[in-house]
């Protein structure tokens, strides 16, 4: 009891100090949790979508992106045990309602989808439509749900117009789903219409997208699911709407991962902070410990009352983090749906955030935990301050203890520990990758205090050149007492080693699209269905190609087709495209087989060229067979060559386009790559292809350069997350400065009032925090430049490899390294200027009389 | 070369608390004056007051004619720089500076070059008996050698005044009468005026005019009859 009246009093006379401390854990806790939960909630609302439009269907039949043919609809049928299967065509499509007007288009078969399902739809309020099949014979025909309708001001017979392939078409809302299990998946952004309808405005030929299926009553789920799987071959898929639902999460499994990654980063830098703020907190409590001590207090009862207090802060802190991240989740998740949608083509919509009970805990118990870690050293230090020193008057005026030779020896042997495991067979193992992690900051906290104590030694003769007796003092400072301002520095330095990482690692694979690209992406113009690259919701027939190369000024026009495939679950890309001309226009780079050889063999057999992260994901190699599932059966291609190719973090299968419409009985287009004759300028000729498709075709040209643009684009968009959390780990690293110049001063209230009681001026004083400010910046910005190298050097050869397979080569961010030094400087300098003239402020008898 | 009128101080805590009440009192030129008096008799706040470090509530403080209660916190440091130099009980060395840093700060913090600094530093520390000690920090020496080094820093520029809190409030009864006779020697060396705040008669019996405080009021001065 009398110890918490202690720590009672302590939360009310330095409030100011606990509450920085705590906004770090907050901070902390609000991005992991914000970044998890939004993450969550896009996959919870893609598994419920998935389960909601699934029905009663316990089945899905598919055959990727290429789509079935109708026939396989009668054969599903009539393999015994299925009691319905129903076709579905899906596809998000955008209405002219902007954002909020993205709908998840339904074309199902009205005759038996409604004994799937279960909705109605209503002419009127409440007035069953008597014949659906009369209702919706009309092709213009769609209906949406009720609350999307109400949300838009739409009622029965008004017009509603979307994007399909021929470009806007207008739709006549005929009907309109009740509210139910159906009318509440994406957010109820849901039109449903006529299959044969959405299939010729999807343009989407004489195919489903799926065929959903119910099982008679009494068929055991798991042996009906892999009697279907028989019965129609292994060009077919069989899979549970749940492991569909699936598939989401190991498309954007690089992406999330690398967000945990990143929000653990902000939870680790407010480790810091607390330590900082409890080791200060210990020397400016020495007294008091002091007293409990010779009162009869234990160690460990000294002990548990700073554990306590950090305990305490960790509830608060988590509590309000996890408060926080709910509020930031919402801003994430659209953000994160739109990364997705940009950089994978998967389309969620959810409009709430969804957290389990369980991760709420998780997130406060990680915050509490971050928080005791933090205080653990600082009260083991408290349990064993000396009850007569810390009693004796003038002797808390002793130099804090510097730091051992064994911390050193031990902080460098995990690094070069670390190091040795990134060469070692096990470094793309996941465990290892953590551990190696963990190796590399435990390794950099341990040698952060010897590290600064050097560079500080190194800034000290010009600090005095530059800034006289102020810079001089401001370096003696913290040569003297390493221990106070340590952790900032290792607060600071980890934040700015993930900034430098992180910009080094988007820097390195930017440039390798760039080069990429300048070798690949030849063509001179790019006729695409979509103005985002990475959508392929509609598609051009094959016959396109003619009428565009029947343009004057146009060379050659080549078909490219990409379709998403299952390959050992994991879905990689498939990219056709006619071969031998591509291989004469495009200088992209072979790492094993010959040019002339590989061309020969894509265009000649079923042979294939894979992508560098392909061959490293999957060890395949020129020479191997690969097996992939086709609508016509599964089909040994030969490997015939690995190229270097960043299309797909989960690796690309190139051939021929003759070799995959033979196999997957699709000849759509989803873009058409263009070359121009010699002088014919891409502007001009793109305009001549716009106006002779417009009106016809839902179609947009860009030029080279401009498709460049967009791909980079993509790739910023895929990283800005991560910017958000630099910026986030920048607040914290910021705040550790505040906190640190705060408790600086209240630690130096003593040395400060001497200073000025021997003659230092108001400004000398302002200089001396200032550029104490500044010299911790500075070296944490050093420190942090070489971390961010290493880590994105481990960022790049363990966890990029081992998620994405690519071997992108180094290339370190100097430019944002080099920008930190004045940016820091600055922040450094913003931040310590209340500190500082809190500093000036201070009243000379009390800071004089203060132990 | 000191004078104090009417000076009152009144600390405004829960309940004004009165540290001085209407003291008046001149010092002059090259005198050792005692300042006794029991604990919360107001000699520590009487001194501050002199060396500029509080204001007073009420009256006026001047110091080689100077009015302390009218400069601006600068004017005050700059005055506290050339003039006054201070003694403390606990000796106010910071911690992270070595002897012969600690004793260059004044000059440090007048714009000198270090080496300069550094080279009337160690003259000072000569002057008390210290330069073989001058690369120690303050918690390597021991309460005598770290009070000669307050003393050395005291009188960076031979200041005319010279303020000692309890000089030997922290030390023992033979180091006391070291640092003692110490203050006197640089008294008659520089001709500086010293004030010294003690609660101990041995230590008084150092200075040739004592003055006494009781609740804030000037109880007896042995140059004066009340």
């Amino acid at each position: 009891m009398a110890l918490w009246l202690i720590s009672f009093q302590n939360f009310k006379i330095h409030w100011l100090k606990n509450l920085l401390t705590t906004f770090g854990i907050v901070l902390g806790v609000a991005v992991f949790f914000s970044m998890r939960t939004a993450n969550r909630s896009l996959t919870g609302e893609f598994h419920k979508t998935i389960d909601r439009i699934a029905g009663k269907a316990q089945l899905q039949v598919t055959a990727g992106e290429a789509g079935l043919p109708e026939a396989a609809l009668e054969q599903v049928q009539s393999v015994a045990g299925v009691e319905i299967a129903v076709p579905v065509i899906e596809a998000v499509v955008q209405s002219q309602f902007g954002e909020e007007g993205r709908l998840l288009l339904l074309g199902v078969d009205f005759t038996g989808d409604n004994r799937m399902r279960g909705y109605q739809i209503e002419e009127d309020a409440g007035t069953e439509i008597e014949d659906p099949l009369g209702f919706l014979a009309q092709p213009d025909s769609i209906c949406l749900t009720r609350e999307f309708a109400k949300r838009n001001n739409l009622k029965l017979q008004d017009a509603i117009e979307l994007d399909t392939a021929a470009g806007h078409k207008r739709f006549v809302v005929r009907g309109l789903v009740t509210p139910g299990n159906l009318a509440s998946a994406f957010g109820g952004n849901i039109a449903v219409m006529d299959i044969y309808a959405a299939q010729f405005v999807l343009n989407r030929g004489p195919k489903f997208d799926r065929i959903d299926i119910a099982l008679q009553s009494g068929q055991r789920l798991d042996a009906a699911q892999q009697h279907l799987q028989r019965r129609l071959g292994p060009g077919l898929k069989v899979e549970t709407p749940d492991q569909r639902g699936r598939q989401m999460e190991a498309l954007t499994s690089a992406f999330t991962v690398g967000l945990l990654f990143s929000s653990l980063v902000a939870l680790l830098v407010g480790v810091f902070l607390i330590f900082n703020s409890f080791a200060v907190a210990v020397t400016r409590r020495r007294k008091d410990i002091g007293i409990l001590r010779a009162l009869g207090a234990t160690r460990r009862q000294v002990q548990l009352l700073f554990l306590s207090e950090a305990f305490f802060m960790g509830v608060v802190g988590s509590v309000a983090g996890v408060a926080a991240g709910w509020v930031g989740a919402r801003a994430v998740i659209s953000f994160m749906d739109r990364v997705i949608q940009g950089s994978y083509n998967v389309s969620v919509r959810t409009g709430s955030v969804q957290a389990e009970p369980l991760f709420i805990g998780l997130s406060v118990l990680l915050g509490i935990a971050a928080s005791l870690l933090g205080a653990l050293i600082p009260a083991r230090a408290a349990a064993r301050v000396d009850p007569v020193l810390a009693l004796q008057k003038g002797k808390h005026q002793t130099l804090l203890g510097r730091e051992t030779r064994a911390r050193r020896l031990i902080g460098g042997a995990l690094l070069v520990l670390a190091l040795l495991l990134t060469l070692t067979p096990w470094a793309t193992r996941r465990s290892v990758q953590y551990l190696n992690f963990g190796l590399v900051f435990a390794g950099l906290a341990l040698l952060v205090p010897s590290l600064a104590h050097w560079l500080s030694l190194a800034l000290r003769a010009p600090l005095n050149r530059l800034f006289g007796v102020e810079g001089l003092l401001a370096c003696d400072s913290l040569i003297q007492a390493p221990k106070r301002t340590s952790s900032t520095v290792a607060a600071l330095m980890f934040s700015l080693a993930f900034v430098v990482s992180n910009s080094t690692f988007t820097a390195s694979i930017k440039q390798s699209f760039r080069n990429w690209m300048q070798q690949s992406i030849n063509a001179d113009l790019f006729v695409t269905t979509s103005e985002s690259l990475t959508s392929r919701i509609f598609h051009f027939p094959a016959s396109m190609r003619a009428e565009i190369a029947s343009i004057p000024g146009i060379r050659q026009v080549d078909s490219v087709r990409i379709i998403n495939h299952d390959y050992r679950g994991s879905p990689i890309m498939i990219f056709s495209v006619e071969m031998e001309s591509y291989f004469r226009r495009a200088a992209f780079i072979l790492q094993e087989g010959d040019r002339q050889d590989v061309s020969n063999q894509l265009t000649h057999a079923d042979a294939v060229l894979v992508s560098g992260n392909f061959s490293v994901l999957y060890n395949v190699h020129r020479g191997d067979r690969v097996q992939l599932a086709t609508p016509s059966g599964a089909v040994p291609f030969k490997v015939a060559g690995v190229m270097e190719d960043y299309s797909s973090d989960k690796g690309t299968i190139a051939m021929d386009r003759q070799t995959y419409v033979r196999h997957w009985r699709d000849d759509r287009v989803d873009t058409f790559d263009v070359m121009l004759v010699p002088g014919a300028g891409p502007d001009a000729i793109k305009r001549r292809i716009l106006t002779t498709f417009q009106d016809q075709k839902r179609l947009f040209v860009f030029t080279n350069g401009e498709f460049r643009s967009k791909i980079l684009v993509i790739i910023d968009q895929f990283f800005a997350l991560s910017y958000v959390q630099v910026i986030v780990a920048m607040a914290v690293a910021v705040l550790g400065i505040v906190n640190t110049l705060f408790i600086s001063i209240s630690d130096r209230r003593r040395d400060i009032g001497i200073i000025k009681v021997v003659g230092g001026m108001r400004r000398q004083i302002r200089k001396l925090i200032l550029l104490e400010a500044c010299c911790i910046s500075l070296i944490a910005t050093l420190l942090g430049g070489a971390g961010g190298a290493y880590l994105a050097y481990f960022t790049n050869r363990t966890i990029g490899l081992s998620l994405t397979g690519w071997w992108i080569p180094y290339s370190f961010d100097w430019i944002t390294a080099l920008l930190l030094f004045p940016v820091m400087t600055g922040v450094a300098a913003a931040a310590a200027w209340y500190p500082a003239n809190t500093a000036i402020g201070l009243p000379l008898i009390d800071a004089l009389g203060y132990e | 070369m000191i004078e104090l009128r009417h000076v009152s101080k009144i600390f405004h805590l829960q309940k004004p608390v009165v540290a001085l009440d209407n003291v008046n009192l001149a010092i002059e030129a090259g005198e050792m004056v005692a300042v006794m008096g029991s604990s919360g008799s107001g000699k520590s706040t009487l001194l501050n007051l002199m060396g500029g470090l509080d204001r007073p509530s009420q009256g006026q403080v001047l110091l080689g004619g100077h009015d302390l209660t009218t400069l601006r916190d600068d004017a005050l440091t700059e005055l506290r720089r050339e003039k006054i130099g201070f003694v403390f009980q606990f000796f106010n060395l910071i911690a992270t500076l070595t002897a012969l840093q600690n004793v260059a700060l004044p000059f440090l913090l007048r714009g000198l070059a270090r080496g300069k600094s550094e080279q009337k530093a160690l003259a000072l520390l000569e002057l008390v008996g210290l330069s073989g000690r001058s690369a120690h920090l303050p918690d390597e020496l021991s309460g005598g050698e770290q009070q000669r080094v307050a003393i050395a820093r005291a009188l960076a520029f031979y200041p005319p005044v010279l303020l000692a809190d309890e000089p030997t409030g922290n030390l023992d009864s033979h180091t006391g009468i070291e640092i003692l006779t110490l203050l006197r020697q640089v008294r008659e060396q520089f001709r500086a005026t010293v004030v010294l705040v003690t609660h101990d008669p041995a230590a008084a019996a150092h200075c040739e005019r004592v003055l006494h405080l009781k609740d804030g009021r000037l109880l007896s001065d042995s140059n004066r009859k009340f």
